[in-house]
């Protein structure tokens, strides 16, 4: 193998001693989390605007409990899950490849390059005629966003350029989606916008499940496929190739990954924003602030946030359900100001 | 000299007046202008004004109304011309009446009510006694009283013919995009209720548009589902919940209609072509 080059002593993992919480062994971790995923999911399929017993559900499956159980809210907490666990994963893999704290596919416009994508296939009625184009879109918009990115900051960039050229990718990407919008004959189909913005997953039936399905493991086994070498990289680049690294295919893994299951993600729930910024920032501490490590547990956490306020958004008193996208700002972009604060002080 | 002078105070005074007098215009100021050259910046005036007039005293129509897809009346309008309704595209047709939504354009309708061009406003009808009193109102401002008496009297009578026998309704939602379905006060309740079906969202008490979630409907058990074609087939996010597959799967029974898009847009006589469509599907001995 490449890229095991990282012995158990090696000194990478006391690199950073001062600010890490105990750290927990990775069975215990993925066990607390796993039960916390399981528990998350079986309160989604309980909650909705219906009470429907779920046991009644499951034994009488011709009831119309039934069919809500199966068709509405099953699919509904499936996809919260792969969609949760794809921002979570992919948040961590950004900020441990640029390394860079403040990454995330929703900051750096992937999400909204991706939204962009699935949008001009969705209203040419491309998609309707071939359900796989829907997909291809999303990861195509994602694609090319990653491309800008590295071409406006490169692979080095400060803190400041990459957030700047997310912030660029982001208008351009939300300019397109709107044009896109407005020139559809349809004059209802601007009020779309607010679904490919801020994103839901209400109504959401199993077609949309299988249709990203393989697309989102693949893009998952991509990412997961580097946590050796993320870890290495963590040292610098230098030592990281000459801990047998290669860069260029990690590189291209890591794009091509992120692509794959962001883009995946977002043709079918729209641009949800925050979850890969905060995720891997509160799961760091307990993985010894190892970037390698912090990719499987981030997944989790994803599924587990994505899971919970899907379930708020449902809850929340509203006369039209809340977007998800609403609910997953609110509590990313107060983290995402107070990691700002932080920042600055290490920056002057 | 003396007297032309009395005749300009007076002038004066009339043009004073006038503009104490302000924008309000009222039907019965133009009853008997018999305009020429009326321009209509609305769809659904459009619809109602070549109802009543030839395409001739028409200026100008919205470019809406050519489209077969939203506009019943798109073959009437052909030799008229169109335009967006913004205040230059009206002025270059030199209106001599303006008629409007209330909701559309105000500023172009404002501007016209100020500089004295006779403006003529119509709300969003909530049942067929709104667009007889609608239809009156313009006939009356273009002087078409005759017209407009003969087109109400033939709406009457094609609903008097579709009217419901006693019995038990069937149970309906009308299902709209991003999950909507319009409750009392709708006008699309009143086709549901001429029809004969009996409204599920006004009966669950919502008034207006209210949304329903689809697990409520599937627990509702309607006997119809109504949807329009526009929102039924192009692609929109919003409208995906229309074809869910949790409807097919609960409701195996449920008569589904897909009602022109064009005929529902606005209330006119086209809406008894709804009625019809409606008793049609879901009347069956």
């Amino acid at each position: 193998m490449k890229h095991s080059g990282i012995h158990p002593t090696h000194p990478l993992r006391h690199a950073h001693t001062q600010d890490r919480l105990s750290e927990a062994p990775a069975w215990l971790l993925y066990g607390v989390l796993g039960a916390a995923l399981v528990a998350v999911s079986l309160w989604s399929l309980n909650v909705g605007p219906t009470k429907i017993p779920l046991w009644n559900a499951i034994l009488h499956p011709s009831s119309e409990g039934a069919f809500i159980l199966w068709d509405i809210r099953l699919p509904r907490a499936i996809l919260g899950l792969l969609v949760g666990a794809t921002l979570g994963l992919a948040g961590a893999a950004m900020q441990g490849f640029l390394r860079n704290p403040l990454a995330e596919p929703g900051v750096l416009g992937v999400t909204g390059g991706a939204a962009l994508g699935a949008v001009l296939v969705f209203y040419t009625g491309l998609a309707s005629a071939f359900s796989l184009a829907l997909p291809l879109g999303g990861i195509l918009g994602a694609f090319l966003s990653v491309l800008l990115l590295y071409l406006f900051a490169g692979r080095l960039a400060s803190i400041q350029t990459l957030i700047l050229a997310g912030v660029a990718i982001n208008v351009i990407a939300f300019s397109g989606t709107s044009l896109v919008l407005n020139l559809t004959k349809d004059p209802y189909a601007v009020l779309d916008i607010v679904f490919w913005q801020m994103g839901s997953l209400a109504d959401r039936n199993f077609t949309h499940v299988f249709l990203v399905l393989p697309f989102i493991l693949i893009g998952w086994g991509w990412l997961l496929w580097d946590r050796r070498a993320l870890d290495a990289l963590s040292l610098g680049e230098e030592t990281a190739a000459s801990l047998g690294v290669d860069l260029k295919t990690l590189r291209l893994r890591m794009i091509l990954g992120t692509a794959l299951c962001v883009g995946a993600a977002v043709s079918v729930c729209g641009s949800i924003g925050f979850v890969g910024l905060v995720v891997p920032h509160l799961l760091r501490p307990f993985v010894g602030h190892e970037p390698g490590k912090l990719l499987g547990i981030s997944a989790l956490g994803g599924a587990i946030l994505l899971l919970l306020s899907d379930i708020a958004v449902r809850l929340i008193p509203s006369i039209v359900e809340l977007k998800l996208g609403v609910v997953t700002s609110l509590i990313g972009a107060p983290f995402f100001i107070l990691l700002i604060f932080k920042m600055r002080r290490k920056l002057l | 000299m003396g007297i032309d002078r009395r005749k300009l105070s007076i002038c004066a005074l009339f043009v004073v007046l006038c503009a104490l007098n302000g924008p309000v215009t009222f039907a019965s100021d133009i009853k008997q202008a018999n305009p020429k050259r009326i321009v209509s910046i609305n769809l659904c005036t459009d619809q109602l004004l070549l109802q009543l007039v030839g395409p001739e005293r028409v200026a100008a129509v919205t470019k809406f109304s050519a489209d077969p897809e939203v506009s019943p009346i798109a073959f009437q309008v052909k030799g008229v011309k169109k335009i967006q309704g913004g205040i230059e595209d009206v002025q270059a047709c030199g209106p001599d009446l303006l008629v409007g939504g209330k909701f559309s354009h105000k500023e172009t309708l404002r501007f016209f009510n100020r500089s004295g061009i006779p403006v003529l406003t119509f709300g969003i009808p909530k049942n067929f006694e709104d667009i007889y009193a609608d239809i009156r109102k313009l006939a009356e401002a273009v002087g078409a009283q005759g017209r407009g008496d003969q087109l109400i009297q033939s709406m009457q009578s094609d609903l008097a013919a579709l009217k419901p026998g006693p019995g038990s309704k069937k149970k309906a939602f009308f299902f709209q995009s991003g999950s909507l379905v319009p409750g009392s006060g709708t006008f699309e309740n009143s086709i549901m209720e001429a029809a004969g079906l009996e409204n599920l969202a006004a009966t669950i008490g919502i008034q207006n548009y209210g949304s329903l979630s689809l697990e409520k409907l599937i627990e509702m058990k309607p006997d119809v589902l109504i949807f329009s074609s526009d929102q039924k087939q192009k692609p929109t996010i919003r409208g995906e919940v229309l074809d869910h597959p949790a409807i097919r799967k609960a409701l195996p029974h449920v008569k589904t209609v897909t009602l022109p898009s064009a005929i529902l847009n606005c209330g006119s006589s086209a809406s008894i072509e709804a009625v019809q469509i409606l008793v049609k599907e879901t009347r069956q001995p």
